[in-house]
């Protein structure tokens, strides 16, 4: 059984500082491995991610993480990645880690996603070039994701996202924003190989539960939903 | 001749000044506008957080009674976990 800890969009800046350090330090002690579902910082600025860094310093479990729309926002998303893996965060973008855990091994693929909407009401390849541009980046970053899912040959394997891959977890979002919100895409290809988890962030009035229509366990772990430093799943 | 602006156009005026004002940078904040007043629903992350979105709110529409409803997130541990089954 692998302990998962999982927690997107905390938004951090310097105002902020200190608030989540006492419940990372805890999380040697009750999980393996620590995932964090993008939006990490407010205007996505190095200031701002310099603070995160510093709430984890000298928290000894794994760190994987994946970006969200806010940490692009100030186009500076190449230079927060740099700066979270050289402070040892892996940060996934199409692609997947392997972590040995205690005998095991846990695989995560990851991608930030993007948005288009669910089967039956989602935004098509079509007209616009603006328009095909955004259905074709989530179509992009889908397949990356599931070329990820298939590199991993191991015990347990987790898709991350920040934006959602399932409806189910929208919750209390208003139905008009599902569209920017996630995309059946990238539950498709979650469903197209299998995991055993997928966790997102992103949808703030959203809520924690929801399974993939091919059934996979979805959770949204936007801090706004789960309210509180991060969720603990065991998995396996 | 001068036209009162409907109110859903100084909402959506408000959320855009709430999404790129840097000491806020937020897209959640639920924002109502009954009559003169302002009512500020949803979460942010830090007290300090709250107070921001007020003055930004007070920047843009001075005029309007301000109704700061907002919660501030826990962020402490949690203190149970789930097993996937």
């Amino acid at each position: 059984m692998i302990r998962v800890a999982a927690v997107g969009d905390v938004h951090v800046a310097p105002d902020a500082r200190g608030s989540l350090r006492d419940a990372f330090a805890q999380l040697p002690d009750v999980a393996d491995v620590l995932l964090l579902a993008g939006d990490l910082t407010r205007m996505g600025t190095e200031d701002e991610l310099q603070v995160l860094i510093e709430e984890l310093d000298g928290v000894d479990v794994p760190q994987l993480a994946v970006l969200g729309n806010h940490d692009h926002e100030s186009d500076r998303a190449s230079a927060l990645t740099k700066r979270l893996e050289g402070a040892g965060v892996r940060v996934l973008e199409g692609d997947a880690e392997v972590v040995p855990i205690n005998g095991t091994t846990l695989g995560v693929a990851g991608t930030k996603g993007f948005g288009g909407g669910f089967a039956g009401a989602c935004a098509s390849d079509f007209g616009e070039p603006e328009m095909k541009a955004f259905v074709r980046h989530t179509r992009t970053l889908a397949d990356d994701l599931r070329g990820a899912l298939e590199s991993l040959d191991t015990d347990v394997r987790i898709a991350l996202t920040h934006f959602a891959p399932v409806k189910d977890t929208l919750g209390a979002e208003r139905p008009e924003i599902y569209p920017f919100l996630g995309s059946y895409l990238l539950g498709e290809a979650i469903d197209g190989v299998g995991a055993d988890l997928a966790i997102h962030g992103h949808a703030h009035s959203g809520s924690e539960k929801g399974i993939t229509p091919g059934g996979v366990p979805v959770r949204n772990v936007a801090l706004p939903v789960i309210k509180t430093a991060y969720a603990v799943y065991c998995v396996g | 001749m001068s036209r009162e602006q409907p109110t859903q156009y100084l909402v959506a005026q408000l959320r855009e000044a709430l999404a790129h004002d840097h000491r806020v940078a937020a897209l959640d904040i639920h924002v109502r506008i009954v009559g003169t007043d302002v009512f500020l629903t949803g979460a942010v992350s830090t007290p300090p957080r709250r107070d921001a979105v007020e003055a930004v709110i007070r920047d843009v529409a001075p005029h309007l009674v301000l109704h700061n409803q907002l919660d501030v997130l826990p962020a402490g541990a949690p203190t149970g976990r789930e097993e996937i089954r």
